[in-house]
């Protein structure tokens, strides 16, 4: 068993390859992933031991999760994550580390974290966008629960489709969202369906 | 009120004996300990211009000591620059107790709330990461930190669990009102009367001993045409939260005008009008508390508001704690 102790099985989330951001130039991507387990495909459950983890497009290092206590080589059935913050952590005060209000994915009129930041234009049309989605209260909020099957067992590659998000969000004719409601609500059902797996 | 789940070091034991028959406080101390030191650096941070980008206005410019922390004479609070806010400043009473706070319930803890002033375009137009860069490079503050918190480096959780030890400690206890209620003085007639009234009309909402709610109402003023402030509805998208705001305290409202979120009343006798002559009850807004017929003749408009600067506490505006630090 000691040899797995420092070889930790890692996540990583790719937001940035050339097709899922094709068509569009991003400037901002931020989002939070929090509540990560993984199951093995022998049944057992392992839980990330951080909170919450914010994921920059402009931070490579933020795009690999490392799972204390989760041996790298063991065979993985599946991934269940919160795309988001859960409502507790949105009432709990101050809190740090990625959660830290410094990192600008607060918001301090309506207390809450932002949890998904995307910004940029469209290629084509030139348009520009801007998304804050975020908002816990019920009926709208916007933390989304995605259980993602693995094909490989083996490796933890998770895609976020950012062009197929932003295709949606075209669809639905909105160019900024900035405030917790429906609108918040409703991107953030279309992006958790962007998640895939390997 | 169970004192073994407070921290012991907050209030003085006066203080204490005063709040014992009071509900338990919502603030979790358990999580915040309130010291001396703590509470200092808190009233030092309370105070310091130095917090706002262009370095002129602190906390206290709105929250004035002797009008209960709110910022007299200004319909809407006015912050560097002079640029004007949409809100009057609330007084700064008793905040433990409060569940959430701003007029529209919008920030859902006490250790959060100072970030909003901070950043505020209208208020102090600066970031937490500046705030926190000034007092890390300042000797005075880095060692007020070390004694308060055990590191003399702050960060976004001691600076802002710093002002809470400061505003959780603004306690008003020991009015006229309270006073009489511990059967220490006796009120007027005129006072009694006013009590009564309260009672039947006031006290649903403003419950005593606290004078406010945890809940959000409207008590039909009508949608103010300058800002559109449409309250709690800004929060939560949900249309029956239209045009409600928090049910604020009454403490000290002998001093804390002008009123309502957007200061539009100056004088209590305004205020006490627009309950007594001039609600709209078919106002679909209107909270249910006060579609009753409520019929007070001028002299009982004067005993309410009798009763109410009964609410005002001298020992809290005046109290030295509370004030500038030298
Ligand atoms: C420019 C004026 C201004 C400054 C400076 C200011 N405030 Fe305020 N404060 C306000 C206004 C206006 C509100 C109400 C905001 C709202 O309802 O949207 C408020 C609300 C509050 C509340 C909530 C009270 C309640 O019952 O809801 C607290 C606590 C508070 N301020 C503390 C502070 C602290 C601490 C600072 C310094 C870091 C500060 N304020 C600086 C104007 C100001
Ligand atoms: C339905 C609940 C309700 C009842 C009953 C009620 N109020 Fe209010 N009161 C409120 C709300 C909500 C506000 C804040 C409204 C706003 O600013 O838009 C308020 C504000 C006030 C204010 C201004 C406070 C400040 O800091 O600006 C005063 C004074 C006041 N009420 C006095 C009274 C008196 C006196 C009575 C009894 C005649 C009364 N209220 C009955 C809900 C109520």
């Amino acid at each position: 068993m000691s040899s797995f102790i420092h070889a930790q099985k890692e996540i990583q989330f790719d937001c940035t390859s050339h097709q899922l951001t094709e068509g569009y130039e991003i400037s901002i991507l931020r989002f939070y992933v929090s509540n990560i387990q993984v199951k093995s495909t022998d049944g057992r459950w392992y839980s990330d031991q951080v909170d919450a983890h914010l994921i920059d497009k402009e931070v490579p290092s933020s795009w690999t999760i490392s799972l204390v206590d989760c041996p790298k080589n063991l065979d993985i059935d599946s991934v269940v994550f919160v795309l988001g913050t859960d409502s507790l952590t949105n009432v709990s005060g101050i809190l740090d580390g990625d959660l830290d209000p410094i990192k600008g994915m607060y918001w301090s009129w309506n207390s809450g974290y932002i949890n998904v930041k995307v910004e940029g234009k469209e290629q084509a049309t030139n348009t520009a966008f801007e998304y804050h989605l975020g908002g816990y209260l019920p009926p709208f909020s916007t933390a989304r629960e995605i259980r993602l099957k693995t094909s490989t067992a083996n490796s933890l590659r998770i895609s976020v489709d950012v062009s197929r998000f932003l295709k949606n969000a075209k669809v639905e004719e909105r160019l900024e969202v900035m405030i917790p409601g429906p609108e918040a609500s409703k991107l953030s059902s279309h992006l958790s369906t962007c998640f895939s797996i390997d | 009120m169970s004192f073994s789940a407070l921290d012991e070091n907050w209030l003085s034991p006066s203080q204490r004996a005063q709040i014992d028959s009071w509900p338990d406080p919502v603030y979790n101390f358990a999580e915040n300990p309130i010291s001396e030191d703590g509470f200092q650096l808190g009233r030092k941070l309370f105070y310091d211009p130095m917090l706002s980008r262009d370095q002129t206005i602190s906390c206290a410019n709105c929250h004035l000591q002797y009008t209960g922390f709110t910022h007299v004479d200004h319909a809407v609070s006015h912050g560097i620059e002079g640029r004007k806010g949409t809100r009057n400043s609330p007084a700064l009473i008793n905040l433990a107790w409060n569940s959430s706070f701003h007029w529209d319930g919008g920030v859902n803890h006490l250790d959060v709330q100072a970030i909003n002033p901070i950043e505020h375009f209208a208020e102090m137009d600066n970031t937490l990461e500046n705030v926190l860069n000034y007092v890390n490079g300042n000797p005075e503050y880095r060692s007020a930190f070390f004694h308060a918190f055990g590191d003399s480096m702050a960060t976004s959780k001691t600076l802002l669990k710093a002002f809470s030890q400061f505003t959780t400690s603004l306690v008003s206890s020991d009015s006229k009102y309270d006073q009489y209620i511990r059967g220490e003085v006796g009120f007027t007639e005129q006072e009694k009367n006013g009590l009564r009234l309260f009672d039947n009309f006031c006290n649903r909402c403003h419950t005593a001993p606290l004078f406010n709610s945890n809940r959000y109402a409207s008590n039909g003023l009508p949608i103010d045409t300058m800002y559109n402030d449409v309250g709690r509805y800004a929060i939560t998208k949900q249309g029956s939260d239209s045009l409600q705001f928090r049910i604020p305290t009454l403490r000290n409202i002998e001093h804390t005008y002008p009123y309502m979120h957007d200061g539009r009343f100056r004088k209590l006798r305004e205020v006490v009008k627009h309950y007594a002559e001039e609600l709209d009850r078919s106002n679909p807004y209107l909270s249910e508390e006060l579609k009753s017929e409520m019929k007070l003749s001028e002299n009982e408009q004067k005993d309410l508001i009798a009763f109410l600067c009964t609410l005002t506490d001298r020992t809290f505006l005046y109290n030295r704690r509370y004030s500038f630090p030298n």
